[in-house]
């Protein structure tokens, strides 16, 4: 027997993942066997015997999808074996969160409500019913406080009895009269065409009449005709599209239940969150907070980052010594492990220690709801690069490194922004370009020159910014919802923490210690010299630079600080300071190192986030940014 | 009047929103629609502003200053 499969449905911020995982952890009475979460958003649970599959799916406003997320949770309803819904209800926000559960009704799919957050609720004055609610809706509504666990064990109890046979089958409230003439004669004409289809023909009739592109063509080629003559005369009635039509009337019909199971006790107090959040959001405060913010942000990620890397360093190192041997007897081998090591190394040396403690910093905050205000308070500045607030986080998170900045770029929902965002992220100095900048300055140009160098990336990245959002479709426009201040499961941000790890060294490990082997294969074969010729174009004639510094760029794809190493050994010399070049060269030189590739790593990132046509317009960006830049260094000093 | 000219604090009811519809539909769900009241409740005259659809409950909206001046309201008092 198939096992059942079981969808988490709600809007944003409603609590489905923080419910999803009391789900996942519950015991029931009949067997110790507890839900293992097979993936961050999918769980298998045991309820007396019987297995299920609970899947978390993306937060929607609405099942007429305005972006991928929702198409995504549209099309898992319509296309998968669902089972049982459960509508995951912000009772905190009820009439407009039972719009959600008005549409739901229509597909005519077996509902349990979920009515999370009665604590919230409850802050802001607003006592529910969830009895009436039952009476009214003909579904279990089970009241749940998902944040403390309570009401999982309710929750349980109504799936298996749904499973074992009750009605869930929600009552559809009926619309206006005309609307529902229109929509009986859809209906008409639609039953004999949705066999085999999930669900109800009035799910059809009224998605045809809201947004007939969503309709399976066996549907819309029977009643295309038909709706787009309802669509005229609902237009020419109601002055509105059509879409605002159905909208208002799910909008009224959930207003309408609110109102009949809840009411509203004026509230002696405002809870704290409210006052907090004057403070958060305040025109000048909300500054300070911020300012503080950033600083508690990235003191804890390098601060944290450096002690693991401290304490890992001496055991990779340990480990890099045990093959050390190989170098005089089998020299090939030799560099064939080196070459994997350092692949590990830069994995768990180097990325790792910061990615740890960002990510579940990044989660903390998320859950908390502080990082919408981070995008809201810094949405204005960031206009003026083209982009907005969400893109912020991912970008000052490059100055650490570029890694976690590209995974936090899943924060923008908005494909355009997370596109230009992205492509922006290799030009930031990650932590690796700015030790290079500073050691060269050291070594020859002094602190000014650094600085200036700074200054010119950061204008490198605005300039790139205004260019790339000019050239691309005008943005849609910054709307998103502040979710009110929750405290975040701890437990929730450590397993969230772990699969994003998990997704990470899946994704880089493979690529970063197999191409680190081809290096190692290269320095083997002496093709330096070969690179060097083949570079001499670009690093000799249009930089002005000896020729050797070609085969760097090599090894500095591989990791940035390399660079440095490498340079010795290219120039055949022990210390920076004896390096062969005149300050315009080493100012070219970091200018050209600063912006030309990104390092291997973010390079397999950058094609896994943005996918083969971000990471080409990436490369092909880098390049011609840092050949165009370093040139010009190279004429304005006379290099 | 503009939704970005509106003062704060004060019932306004929306009376046009004149965008895309993709736009539009974003708005709705969000509880801002034709018809329906809101409150202005942050405007720092620089960046988005705040607002609170008064059928929503208590959730707060952030919305650029484009998208807030193609929302025509009236002052509802």
């Amino acid at each position: 027997m198939r096992t059942k499969n079981i969808a988490l449905v709600g809007q944003p911020n409603a609590g489905k993942s923080t419910l999803f995982n009391v789900l996942s952890d519950i015991k029931t009475s009949t067997s110790n066997f507890s839900g293992t979460t097979v993936k961050l958003k999918e769980s298998q649970i045991n309820i007396y015997g019987d297995t299920y599959n609970l899947i978390d799916l993306p937060g929607v406003y609405s099942l007429n999808p305005t972006d991928e997320v929702e198409k995504h949770t549209y099309q898992y309803l319509l296309n998968s074996e669902v089972d049982l819904i459960i509508n995951v209800v912000d009772a905190s926000l009820l009439s407009r969160s039972l719009e959600m559960t008005v549409e739901l009704a229509e597909l005519g799919m077996p509902v349990i409500v979920a009515l999370n957050m009665l604590d919230e609720a409850d802050k802001h004055g607003l006592k529910i019913n969830p009895k009436k609610l039952e009476e009214i809706l003909n579904v279990p509504v089970v009241p749940t406080v998902a944040l403390y666990g309570k009401g999982g064990k309710e929750l349980v109890d109504r799936i298996y009895e749904v499973s074992s046979g009750r009605n869930a089958i929600p009552y559809f409230p009926e619309y206006t009269k005309h609307l529902e003439h229109d929509i009986e004669k859809l209906i008409a004409r639609i039953k004999p065409k949705i066999n085999g289809l999930k669900g109800s023909s009035r799910f059809y009739a009224i998605k045809s009449i809201e947004n007939p592109s969503l309709l399976p063509k066996v549907i819309s080629d029977e009643i295309l005709e038909q709706r787009n003559l309802i669509e005229l005369n609902l237009t020419e009635n109601h002055h509105k599209d059509v879409f605002e039509t159905i909208h208002y009337e799910r909008h009224h019909q959930a207003m309408k239940i609110a109102e009949q199971v809840s009411s509203f006790v004026e509230r002696k107090k405002r809870p704290f969150s409210e006052k907090l959040d004057d403070w958060l959001l305040h025109p000048i405060i909300g500054y300070i907070f911020l300012i503080g913010f950033f600083i508690l942000y990235f003191a804890i990620i390098f601060i944290v980052g450096s002690l693991i890397g401290m304490a890992v360093d001496a055991p990779i190192q340990a480990l890099g010594n045990e093959f050390a041997p190989l170098k005089a007897t089998h020299p090939f081998l030799w560099h064939t492990l080196n070459g994997a090591f350092m692949g590990f190394a830069g994995i768990f040396g180097i990325v790792l220690p910061y990615f740890l403690p960002l990510v579940f910093l990044t989660t903390i905050f998320e859950d908390l709801g502080y990082l919408s205000r981070v995008a809201f308070l810094i949405d204005g500045i960031m206009h003026k690069i083209g982009l907005h607030g969400k893109s912020v986080v991912p970008i000052i998170l490059g100055f650490g490194c570029s890694i976690p900045a590209l995974y936090a770029t899943r924060l923008i929902d908005n494909k355009r922004d997370k596109m230009v965002t992205g492509v922006l992220i290799p030009f930031i100095p990650c932590s690796a370009r700015i030790s290079v900048i500073f050691a060269m300055a050291a070594a020859f140009t002094g602190p000014l020159w650094a600085i200036f160098i700074f200054a010119y990336l950061m204008i490198v990245i605005a300039v790139s910014g205004r260019i790339m959002t000019l050239f691309l479709k005008k943005p849609t426009g910054f709307v998103m919802e502040i979710p009110s201040l929750k405290i975040p499961s701890i437990t929730y941000s450590f397993r969230k923490t772990w699969f994003r790890i998990r997704g990470f060294l899946k994704d880089a490990s493979l690529f970063l210690m197999g191409g680190s082997i081809i290096l190692g294969w290269m320095e083997y074969f002496n093709l330096g010299n070969y690179v060097n010729i083949a570079f001499a174009p670009v690093v000799k004639y249009v930089l002005g630079l000896p020729a050797e510094l070609g085969s760097t760029l090599i090894f500095g794809f591989l990791r940035k600080e390399l660079i440095l190493v490498m340079m010795n050994q290219a120039m055949n010399i022990t210390a920076l300071s004896q390096l062969p070049l005149t300050i315009g060269q080493v100012v070219v030189f970091i200018i050209f190192v600063s912006l030309y590739f990104p390092c291997l790593t973010t390079f397999v990132v950058l094609w896994k986030e943005l996918g083969f046509k971000g990471v080409f317009l990436s490369s092909i960006t880098s390049i011609i940014v840092a050949t165009i830049s370093a040139f010009l260094f190279k004429l304005v000093l006379n290099v | 009047m503009r939704l970005s000219e509106a003062p704060l604090n004060v019932e306004l009811r929306i009376s046009e929103i004149k965008t895309n519809k993709e736009m539009k539909r974003k708005l709705n769900t969000l509880g801002i629609q034709t018809d329906e009241l809101l409150l202005k409740i942050y405007d720092a005259k620089w960046g988005p502003i705040l607002v609170r659809p008064l059928s929503n409950g208590n959730s707060k909206i952030a919305l650029d200053r484009n998208v807030a001046k193609s929302i025509k309201v009236k002052d509802e008092n």
